[in-house]
């Protein structure tokens, strides 16, 4: 077999190969030919010194590898605060499917799932309702769907789940969640997964993941195991997964790394907090290495996300409770 | 006690202070972006503010009923931080049981002791299981986990004073003169921009030109240089802003930015220049970011034209803190004397 660093590797090698990645030397070449190719085609990030193009570029220019005219969907952020919305231009959206089912499909399994999703507050055009829709499409059964209004959906779910022992994934925003299961005690089918997508933020509450998972387990009579965490955002085409525990698990085609924020070119060993870098290969028509805003740490194959980490917050005491 | 920490001051004020001088060493082997100028400044300003008098008229009459032992977690990003907490907590009366950072973990310390105050210094999680009362400074995740840890250990809510981070931001009118202008670069640069009082964001009406101010910082690095993180930590952000075509001053080797754009706090020692079309928008403006706002800095001439609800203080004025003043718009005497 060639050593894979000697092959000399094309944007379409990634797009055909990401989600067939056998090993980490494999990824190791297509991150090269990924950022070779970005830095030739995407202005920002060929003008951008560094590896890791911090996450607010998107909110001030398109950060395209193509012509931006081009884009077939543009996803945006939530825009919270005095800050813009992030601007994700889209050339191919069978890539985000792609990989959003893939990863969903690795974890969760095929289905068919009774697959229902409460996302208030979010636009019709952002990620994260494209991406459920494209799971509820690949892998939902009939009983599947959005309620936002109809909390009468999610009992005929329910029902349907209970009787066609199919199982049920909730998906949901942590705060949509919570609301939720302040309105009653829901008992969902044993088997019954609830995924949180984080948002919190945008309501400022003071919730640790750990207090969030004990509530939504609590309100929707689950166990604790059964209550996981989505890790994505509009600027990456791949998510993360928790399997139970506070650990993030990545795609094999997106790699995440913790680097000191004071000095982002440098990677941090295993357990030691940082800010988080991603490689996300699907993302080979826009950026694929993206730095975060979000503060956390790598361990044991995964990754744990302790909270957010701005430019702002670096000039107070953000790493208080880690440094003492 | 009152005499013990003004004579202790006193003493603090000479850097051949032996314990000053071993606190300040090992203060400067921490990691930190503590330079040994701003050290020496942060020390002197501090103890300045410290006689007899000046702290009397400051606690008042020290409480004599329910005497708590406050646990108190420090932060570590500017030089003798948390020095009101201490001196709030111990002259108040109550028993001071505090957590610094490792980032800081002498000054405090080595002040407490040659003041001969009654104070024990735990790690972070002890504080919580020792303390009935606590007084934390931190970003939302701090805030968060030491709400979680007050609630997990039976101290009340109303017992807890959890501070968030903010940042403070100043106002110009084009009007400063060159001590003005000084004194602003001393707000936005002096501790690397760190801690919620320094200046963030620097508002100028359209049209000013930002040359002159810039001028100032530069002449204040040569007094006051950066710390070697600063310096490659502002590598990046300079790059980005190269990058997206923003405009912007200073550099990576200046020890300091000044970029245009929305009102967004940058990092530390980045500073956001926003332009405003006349003063009613730059008061809109800060009361829409007035949860996060510390402090609102501009010359003394405008400190009149400064709604109450945003706090203004004269520019100059951001690393000199007075004894009394209200970290996130907060009484900790009146948090004390409630406990």
């Amino acid at each position: 077999m060639p050593d894979p660093a000697s092959i000399r590797l094309s944007y379409r090698d990634v797009i055909r190969r990401f989600d067939r990645l056998t090993c980490a030397e494999e990824f190791d070449a297509l991150a090269r030919a990924t950022r070779a190719y970005q830095k030739e085609r995407c202005t920002v990030y060929r003008r951008y010194a560094y590896e890791y193009l911090p996450i607010a570029a998107f909110k001030h220019a398109p950060v395209t590898s193509f012509p931006p005219e081009e884009a077939v969907a543009v996803f945006e952020s939530s825009g919270t605060g005095t800050t813009g919305r992030s601007r994700h231009y889209v050339r191919d959206l069978s890539l985000y499917d792609r990989s959003a089912q893939t990863h969903f499909a690795s974890v969760f399994g095929r289905g068919p799932f009774t697959l229902v999703a409460h996302l208030p507050g979010y636009a019709p055009q952002s990620s994260l309702v494209h991406m459920v829709w494209q799971l509820i499409a690949a892998y939902g059964d009939e009983a599947s769907g959005f309620f936002l209004e109809d909390p009468s959906l999610l009992e005929r779910a329910i029902a349907h789940s209970r009787a066609l022992t199919t199982p049920l994934i909730l998906f949901g925003a942590a705060f949509g969640l919570l609301q939720l299961a302040a309105t009653e005690q829901w008992r969902l089918p044993p088997s019954a997964i609830v995924i949180e997508t984080g948002g919190m933020k945008t309501y400022r509450q003071h919730v640790t993941r750990d207090e969030l998972h004990r509530r939504l387990a609590q309100g929707f009579g689950v166990d604790r195991q059964q209550v996981r965490s989505e890790y994505g955002m509009c600027e990456l085409l791949s998510q993360s997964y928790t399997r139970g525990g506070s650990l993030f698990y990545a795609p094999k085609w997106m790699r995440v790394d913790a680097f000191d924020p004071a000095e982002v070119e440098h990677s941090l060993p295993e357990g030691v907090a940082g800010v988080l870098g991603v490689i996300d290969l699907a993302n080979i028509h826009t950026v694929s290495a993206i730095m975060t805003e979000d503060l956390g740490v790598c361990r044991g194959g995964g990754f744990e996300v302790l909270g957010r980490l701005s430019a702002s917050e670096l000039r107070g005491c953000n790493f208080l409770v880690e440094d003492v | 006690m009152f005499e013990a920490v003004a004579e202790a001051a006193a003493r603090w004020r000479s850097e051949d202070l032996p314990s000053r001088r071993a606190a300040v060493e090992t203060t400067l082997k921490a990691p930190n972006r503590f330079t040994r100028e701003a050290l020496t400044f942060a020390i002197e300003q501090q103890m300045e503010g410290l006689s007899a008098p000046a702290l009397r008229s400051w606690i008042g009459a020290p409480v004599r009923a329910a005497r708590c032992t406050v646990g108190v977690l420090s932060a570590g990003n500017v030089p003798m931080v948390g020095l009101q907490d201490l001196l709030a907590v111990t002259l108040s009366g109550h028993r001071f049981l505090g957590s610094v950072s490792r980032k800081s973990p002498a000054l405090l310390r080595a002040f407490a002791t040659d003041a001969g105050l009654d104070v024990t210094f735990v790690d972070a999680h002890m504080l919580f299981e020792c303390a009935d009362a606590v007084i934390t400074t931190g970003s939302d995740r701090t805030r968060t986990w030491a709400a979680a840890m007050a609630r997990q250990h039976g101290i009340a809510l109303g017992r807890c004073l959890l501070r968030g981070h903010r940042f403070s931001a100043a106002v110009v009118d084009g009007q400063e003169d060159a001590h003005e202008r000084h004194c602003l670069a001393m707000d936005a640069l002096l501790h690397e921009g760190m801690g919620c009082r320094s200046v963030a964001l620097i508002l100028a009406p359209i049209g000013v030109n930002q040359g002159p101010y810039v001028a100032s910082m530069k002449r204040l690095r040569s007094a006051f240089p950066a710390h070697p993180v600063t310096s490659r930590a502002l590598g990046a952000p300079h790059a980005l802003l190269e990058a997206l075509a923003v405009p912007h001053s200073g550099s990576a080797k200046c020890g300091f930015l000044v970029s245009c754009g929305e009102a967004t706090a940058q990092g530390p020692a980045h500073i956001r220049w926003v332009s405003y079309d006349d003063w009613q928008h730059a008061m809109r403006m800060l009361s829409t970011m007035q949860d996060r706002l510390q402090r609102t800095f501009v010359r003394r001439g405008l400190i009149d034209q400064v709604p109450p609800t945003l706090p203004a203080e004269p520019l100059g004025q951001a690393q000199r803190p007075a004894l009394d003043w209200k970290a996130d718009h907060t009484d900790t005497l009146a948090f004390l004397r409630a406990l």
